[in-house]
Parts: structure tokens; sequence; C-alpha cells
């Protein structure tokens, strides 16, 4: 699949093996050009019956359901679910901030495992794919193809993606909204550090766009902890001033503004109908995958 | 606060430490890259004053903990300040009053004054490591080394006497010791019941000590350990007059038992016991007001029964025997018992040298007649060419109206007053240049009209009020002829002018007074208004009398002169040194006989040793007074009380060590990082890991 490039670092063959018998689905009635496996708003000539419908003029008489006219004597078309192909947009978080992590895994690396494990498994039920990399501003945007080679261009920009700068997220999603003009699977994956009034407005903007909105929350276990223990200079990653703070000063009032700042978050997504899941970046992808993956499937028939 | 071991609060500058360690662990700060600033922001700015506080706290509750515990080694003492106020504690001087009014207790039985003030400056001293302790005590008045602090419980110096206190005299004498040996000198502890009797504030030493103690090369303190409790209900007994008479065919004792009370409780029953030759009566007191006196109480004795108690040669009317009275054990057992002494009295023998056959004649009247029909008297009346043959030795008084003796005849006087013997001089016809006791007479000087008498002691001497307070009619005295009189005395009367009528000299032993007129017409109505003149007379007899009784009482301390040992001194000129021995009384060392309270007896003579009356009724001196005593020198008051269980001077490391662990536990509690669970904010969020919403 990739014949100039033999391994990619944050891909593994096994995971995605494992992966690939759990199908990515969409939880929202998708538009695509192609037909596919995921459900369209409109009725297709699928093998699955949706409904009866009456006939009015101009319907394709191919389409009438002689048997129910035959009873009733009156006219009905049978109409089937239509399929189409899904559009899945990864919107990776590439500010500074990305790159910490006390795991020995950053939060860059992570994300990196997720969206390429994404794109391979998208691709390879013949979905389109897209990422764009976001940290001031859109720093790499390839829009979602079908093809394969389009997927080494995405896992190649992934693969570049360096962690820097402060993050513009809110925007660029509310960019995106706006750009990505048919249905699609939005991931975004982040630590999402920032306002969470501003992340209520961008993801409200997407889900007004019949966007499925996918966030694979990052927090890194030091981050929720803060069990340090001597007086620290900590250096902000994004480019802001640095901060000398006891720990032991500050371990309570940090304890209760992440609380604060968390709650929030799950209220936005409770309210926005978001595929939220917070991530610890000691877990292990493959089960964040899977438990993503999961979820999805069992909500197939929503239409 | 002084500290047993000062030297380890050099190390206090060590409470710096946990700031000094705070500021380099603040240098020693890590950096790290943190992507979560904005928790840290929130935190910083939500908890600077709180932080802050904190921080601060532990601050200060780690250097209390370091100051706890370096005042905890260096051994704190309470009171400590005593001592700190220059000087050393390598020696100090205890003056221990020993006054019967310091075996006072608080009830019946328990810790007196004396014991409790011996027990707390020894536990003071030893806390203090004194190495040299040096006691005079009130009966010495003589400095004693002790080995240690602790000796000051043991040595019988330290035990109660009779004899009153004379708080100016063991002063100087602690003068005297410092100046002769500086390094003693430090601190004086002074253990008194602040009696003014003790203290003698008019006593003309007292200037004298305080510029002695100012002038001293080095600081001396002066600690006061006053016990001035009083004990309401503590009651004195004494016996103020014994003898006996014939009655019928017997003999009567007759006892005149007076008690008094601190204060007046209310009408009380009191039961006095009296022992004689072994036998015990018993006889209950009314007891109202704060005093009471039973007068001429009458005891049936039979004389052959007591020659056992002190030899009487047979003859009944010449027995000398002892007794004692003793009243229910209350808060001073010092005061519950008093001894005395009976025996018939001694003939009243008066030697009378006179130039003028008036005076002369006079004075044979008033010396010749004795006061009470039982008495005998007998008079020799010599000339002055004769007066170096007389025998002195039976003798109370001798009345000289001549010019004063020289040589032989004036040795022999001074032997005679030296064993207590009594002596007016009457001015002779024509004053010569001759002195006797430092005192001559001068020229004569006639008053038309007759002068009277300005002023008197009505209050002590030969003038005195009588026992019933109505004064002497010294005033009605006309005088028309007065002596001068030339030197140093104690004037007893005085003409206008301040020209002295009576002058008394003051001996270690023995009286002597000097008359400026004679009861000659010419000179004085003295012989016409003869009750002055027989109250002089026949109280010097009784004065001299004391000293040829064969049984008397005495006051404790008044017995041996100054300056000389106590058991190496006789009561009479008649008894060999060393001769008195102890036959009643608590046991008492024998170099302090005559201090404490009991019967002493020399070849068929007794004497009975009481406590002084003005001891049971001596008030107490107020602090102020006392405070003026001191006035200008470095001197610390303590108000103690008898038998209290605390140390005057004790270590208080133990609230120091309480403070150290309290300051630790303080500082770990406050060092709490106060952490939330690492998993709270998970919680909160309400997702748990991986949750789809």
């Amino acid at each position: 699949m990739f014949p100039d490039r033999a391994t990619r670092t944050f891909l593994d063959s096994g995971v995605l093996s494992r992966l690939a018998a759990v199908p990515l689905l969409a939880r929202r009635p998708m538009v695509g050009g192609v037909s596919g496996r995921h459900t369209s708003p409109h009725r297709g000539s699928s093998v699955e019956f949706a409904e009866y419908r009456k006939y009015v003029p101009g319907d394709d008489l191919r389409r009438l359901d002689w048997r129910v006219y035959g009873r009733t004597d009156r006219n009905y078309v049978k109409e089937y679910e239509a399929d189409t192909n899904l559009r899945l947009c990864l919107v990776v978080d590439s500010s500074g901030s990305m790159g910490y992590g006390s795991t020995g895994i950053t939060r860059m690396e992570y994300a990196r495992r997720l969206a390429g494990t994404l794109a391979f498994l998208a691709c390879r039920q013949g979905d389109a794919v897209g990422i764009s990399c976001v940290a001031d501003g859109v720093v790499r945007h390839l829009p979602p193809r079908r093809n394969p080679a389009h997927l080494r261009l995405v896992l190649d920009a992934l693969e570049e993606v360096r962690p820097r700068g402060a993050s513009r997220l809110p925007e660029v999603l509310h960019e995106l909204a706006e750009t990505v003009r048919q249905r699609a699977l939005i991931v975004i994956i982040s630590d999402l550090f920032m306002d969470p009034g501003e992340l209520a407005g961008s993801f409200g903007h997407l889900r007004f766009r019949h966007h499925d909105v996918a966030c694979f929350h990052l927090l890194d276990p030091q981050e929720i902890s803060f069990d340090f223990r001597r007086p620290t200079r900590f250096i902000d990653m994004e480019g802001g001033s640095a901060l000398f703070a006891d720990p032991i000063d500050i371990a309570t009032r940090y304890q209760q503004a992440l609380a604060a700042w968390l709650a929030a978050i799950r209220g936005i997504v409770l309210e926005q109908g978001i595929d939220h899941h917070q991530v610890s970046l000691d877990e292990d992808y493959e089960k964040v995958l899977a438990r993503f993956l999961v979820g999805r499937a069992s909500g197939r028939r929503r239409r | 606060m002084t500290f047993l071991q000062p030297w380890i609060l050099l190390a206090l500058p060590m409470i710096a430490l946990p700031v000094i360690i705070h500021l380099v662990n603040q240098r020693r700060f890590q950096s790290v890259d943190w992507a979560a600033m904005r928790f840290l922001l929130a935190a910083k700015a939500l908890a600077r004053g709180y932080s802050r506080l904190r921080q601060w706290l532990i601050l200060l509750v780690r250097a209390l903990a370091v100051a706890a515990a370096v005042l905890a080694i260096s051994r704190p003492l309470s009171r400590g300040w005593l001592a700190s106020m220059g000087g050393d504690q390598a020696a100090a001087i205890v003056l221990l009053d020993r006054s019967p009014s310091m075996s006072q207790g608080v009830v019946a039985g328990g810790e007196s004054k004396l014991a409790t003030a011996r027990r707390q400056v020894a536990g003071a001293l030893e806390t203090l490591g004194t190495r040299r302790v040096i006691l005079i005590d009130s009966v010495s008045c003589r400095p004693l080394d002790l080995a240690a602090p602790r000796a000051l419980l043991e040595v019988p110096e330290g035990e109660p006497a009779a004899a009153p206190a004379d708080l100016p005299r063991m002063l100087l004498a602690a003068c005297e010791l410092i100046r002769a040996d500086p390094a003693v000198g430090g601190t004086l502890w002074i253990c008194s019941d602040q009696r003014a009797d003790d203290w003698k504030v008019g006593d003309g030493a007292w200037p004298a000590i305080r510029e002695a103690i100012r002038a001293m090369p080095r600081a001396v303190r002066v600690n006061l350990l006053a016990f001035t409790d009083p004990a309401a209900d503590n009651l004195a007994v004494r016996v103020t007059r014994a003898g006996y008479e014939p009655r019928g065919k017997g003999w009567e004792l007759l006892l005149d038992i007076a008690l008094r009370r601190q204060a007046d409780t209310g009408p009380q029953r009191v039961p006095v016991a009296i022992d004689l030759g072994g036998a015990r009566s018993t006889v209950d007191v009314e007891l109202t007001g704060t005093e009471a006196v039973l007068a001429r109480h009458a005891i049936p004795i039979d004389p052959a029964t007591l020659a056992s108690t002190a030899g009487a040669d047979g003859d009944p009317a010449l027995v000398t025997a002892w007794g004692r009275v003793s009243i229910p054990a209350d808060a001073n057992p010092a005061d519950n018992e008093a001894y005395f002494t009976f025996g018939k009295a001694p003939k009243r023998r008066t030697v009378i040298v006179a130039e003028n056959p008036s005076t002369r004649r006079t004075l044979e009247l008033i010396a010749g007649i004795p006061p009470d029909k039982l008495l005998s008297a007998a008079v020799d009346v010599v000339t002055p060419e004769g007066a170096a043959a007389i025998a002195l030795d039976d003798v109370s008084l001798v009345l000289w109206q001549a010019p004063l003796p020289v040589g032989d005849v004036a040795t022999r006087l001074d032997a005679f007053l030296d064993r207590g013997g009594q002596a007016i001089f009457l001015p002779p016809d024509v004053p010569t240049e001759d002195s006797y006791a430092g005192i001559a007479w001068g020229a004569w000087r006639e008053f038309s009209p007759p002068r009277r008498p300005a002023s008197w002691r009505a209050d002590e001497g030969l003038l005195a009020a009588t026992l019933a307070g109505t004064s002497l009619p010294v005033g009605d005295v006309e005088v028309r002829r007065v002596c001068g009189l030339i030197g140093e005395g104690t004037s007893l009367a005085t003409l206008p002018e301040d020209l002295p009528l009576l002058l008394r000299v003051s001996r270690d032993r023995g009286g002597v007074s000097f008359l400026a007129t004679t009861p000659s017409p010419r000179d004085s109505d003295l012989a016409v208004n003869g009750v002055v003149l027989y109250a002089l007379a026949q109280r010097a007899i009784d004065d001299g009398l004391a000293a040829v009784s064969p049984a008397r009482l005495a006051d404790a301390g008044a017995l041996f002169p100054e300056g000389l040992s106590p058991g190496g001194t006789d009561l009479s000129s008649t008894a060999a040194p060393n001769d008195w021995r102890q036959i009643a009384g608590p046991p008492s060392p024998s170099s302090e006989a005559g201090f404490h309270a009991g019967v002493l007896e020399s070849r068929g003579r007794l004497v009975a040793v009481n406590r002084p009356a003005r001891e049971d009724a001596a008030p107490v001196l107020p602090d102020d007074e006392i405070a003026n005593l001191f006035q200008g020198l470095f001197f610390n008051r303590f108000e103690q009380q008898a038998g209290g269980l605390g140390n005057l001077v004790e270590e208080v490391w133990r609230p120091f060590l309480v403070a150290l662990v309290l300051a630790l536990a303080a500082e770990g509690l406050l060092s709490l990082p106060f952490k939330v669970s690492n998993r709270m904010p998970f919680a909160a969020a309400g997702a748990g890991r991986g949750v789809v919403t």
C-alpha cells in the first residue's frame, strides 16, 4: 500500500488489521458522490427496504409495487435505502501544547496515531479522507479524496506536522464548517486548551451544517494529577510568559480550575451532541479507537 | 528569664534557618515545558493571598519550633530574672530569720514559714548551681559556710529559736563578710516574715547598710522571701509573773497567765495546761477580744515535793522550781508553751553612798520600803570614804551621791554593773572633773522660779507609765537647782532648754543612770512629791534584782551580752563559765543556750527563757516600708506562703518542649498539600476515560 515508504512510525499494522473488522460508520446520514457503506438522506436502490410512498406523477413506473396495487387498488411506490460514501475530515491540533507528554509519548504523536489509523480505515472502506492541521491558523489542509494516493498525502502531512505556536482551533472550525460543503464526519483531535465558550460556538456551527462531529480530547496524566514537588518554573509551550510557582501551594486550586473546565467542556459536548472522547495519553490508542468505532457501529440505524 | 546553660542561646539565630532553607529551595527550582497554562494561571490568581499567608505561617511555626528547641535545651528557669540582674551564682548569702513568728504554718502541724523558706531557698540555690552558701542566722548573726545548698535543711542553725531577729545586725554581718571577701557577694537571700520588731526600721544602722551595699565593688542583689500571711486563729500564751506565797499552813503558787490572739474571732474558751513538778492541771480561760490575762491564778503546792526540782536546802521558803503552761496546738507551735520559774524573792538590798545627810536620809527611805509587804528590803549606807570596802555581791542597786568613783571603786562598780547591777548617780555638792561611764558632772545651775520637766520617756525606762497605763507625775516635779552633765547618754527626762534631768548611759549589761538634781529641798521637791523618786528607785531595784534572783523569767536572746559566746557566758559573776545547763524545754544546741525556750539552771538558780512579749504582737511592716529600706539597691521581694509547694526557682523546659511539639504539628498540618484525588477531574467530568457522549 505504501510502496515508497515501507513503514509509518505512527501506524501499526497489527492495530490496523484488528480494527479493520469494525467499520467506521457515521452517526448521521452522509451525502456522498458514490455508493458506499453509509446511509444517505436520499432514497436509493439498495436492497434494504425503507418505506412505501404514494405514487405521484413523475415517479418511475418501474418502482410501483404491483402487489400492493392488486390488494388495495392504490398506487404505491416501494422505496429502498440509499448507501453512499463518507467524507472524513481529520482536524488535528498542531499548536505548541500538543508537544507535551510525560508518559514517553507526546500528545502530537498520539494524535498522529489516532488520525493515521482512522484515515487508513476510512480509505480502506472506500471513504474520502482529508486533513486539516491547525495551529494559529490552518497549517496544512488536504480536502477529502477517495483514492489511495491521497491517503499517502494525508499520512505525509501527519508525519511532517510539528507542534508549534498558539491554537486558533475555534476559528478554523468555523472556517471548516463553511468550506466543507456536504455532510462529513469531522474528527477533531486536540487538547482543547481554549475558551469553552468559543469552542461551543464552533461546535454549534459544525452541527448546524449537519456534520457529524467527533472529538478526541487528549490529556496527559500529569496535567491531571499535577504531582510536582519542587518549586517549578512552568514555560508556556504556546509562547506565553513563563510562570513560577510552588506546586504545593497551588495544586488544589489547579485541580479546581481543571475540574471546572472539564465540566464546562462536558456541558458543551452534551449540548452540541458531539461524540466526545476524553483520552489520557497513557491509554492504548487501539482501545480508544475500538471504543470509538464500536460506539458508532451501535448507532448505525439512526438517520 | 535565666538559663542554666545560657551559652546555648548563641544558637538562637538558628531561627532564621527555616527562612534560609526556604530561600535556598526557591532558588533550586526546576523548569518544565507546560501546556495547561490556563489552569496554572487561574490557580495562581485564586491562591495568591492564602498561599502567601500559609507560606509565612509555615515559616513562622518552623522558626518557633527552632526557638523552642533552643530555649528548652538552654534549661530556662522560672523567676530566673532574679539571678539575671548581674552577678553570678557562685556564692550566695542566706539571712535566716529564726524568730518564733517564723514557726507559724498555715494549719496546725503544717510546714512552718521557716521550713518553707529553707526548703525553697535550698531548692533555688541548688537549681541555680550555687557552689558556696553562707548562712547568717538571727541567733548568732555570724556567717556559717555550708558545704552545699542542701545543708541548709540540715544544720541546727536553721532550726527555729525563741529569740527575735535583728535584721539590721544580720545585714551588717553580711556587709562585713562581703567586704572581707568580695567573692561571696552577689546575692543576699533574706527569709523573714517582715515583723516590725525584727526589722527595726528606726535603727540607725539602715543608712549605713544601704551605703555599704551600694559601695560594694560588685553589685549585690537583695532577694526577700516574705512570709507575711497571718494566722488569725493563732493563740499565744505566756506567764508574766510567777511567785509563791504562804497560805495558811501551806504554800500557793501564783501565776499571771496572758493569752493573746491575732484577731478577735469571738468569745473562746481556751484550756490552759499547767505542768508543775510532773503534775498537770488545766484551767479554762475565757478569751474575748484579742487579749486575756488570768491574774494571780493560785495553785496550792507543797514545797517539799518540789525540792528535787532545784535543791532547797531543807527550807521550803528557799525552794526554786520551774513549770510550764501550754495551750492546744495551733498554727504556730512556738507560742503555745511558756516556761516559768519561781522561788522566794531575794532581799532588795541597796547600797547608798551619799555625802549630803538630807539626801542620804531621803534615799534611805525610798530604798528601804519594799513595794509589797511580803518582800524585804535592806539598805547599807556608807560614806564616800568607806565606799572602797562595801560588799556588792547580793546588792541590786547602788545610789551614789558623791564625787564620781575612780580607781578601785570604779573597777568594783564596773564588775557590779557587768553582772546586771543597777546604779543611779546624783550630783555631789561640789562637782569634780572625774568621770564615770563617760559622764562627768558640770556646774550647778539654779532656777528661780523652779522649773518642771518639759519632756520625759513614758513608754520605757525608769520613768515609764505604770502597767495600768497611768503615767508618773514627772511633770509635777519642781527643780530649783540642776547640775550639768557632760557626756553622751539617752535622756529619759529633760528640763526646758534641753537640760537633761535624767540620763541613761547605754551598757551591754547593767544600768547606769544620772539624775541631775538631788531630793534635797534646796535642789528639788523630789522628796516632797516622793512618788517619782520612789518609783525610780524601786524600778532600778527590780532591774538589779533579776541578776541576783534565784528564779527569774528572761526573754530569749536578752540573757547574754553581745559579742560573747552565749554558751561560754555566765549569768552572774558567781557562776563559772559553761555552768548553765538546760533542764527543760525542747532540745537545742548548747551553743545557743538562752536563745531557745526552756529552763536553764546553774547552782540552784533557775532562768525561764521565753520568747519576748513583743514577738506575740509585732505588726507586719508594709511592703513599701521594706522597699524604702532597700531604696537604690537591686531589691526583689517575693511574697511566699508557709507550706507553699512551688519552688522558688524551677526549670521550665517542659512548656518549651510542648511548644516545640505543637509547632511541629502545626507545621505538618500547614504543609499538607490538600491535594484533591488525581482522578477528581475525570470524576467531575463524569465521563470517565473515553466515554462516548
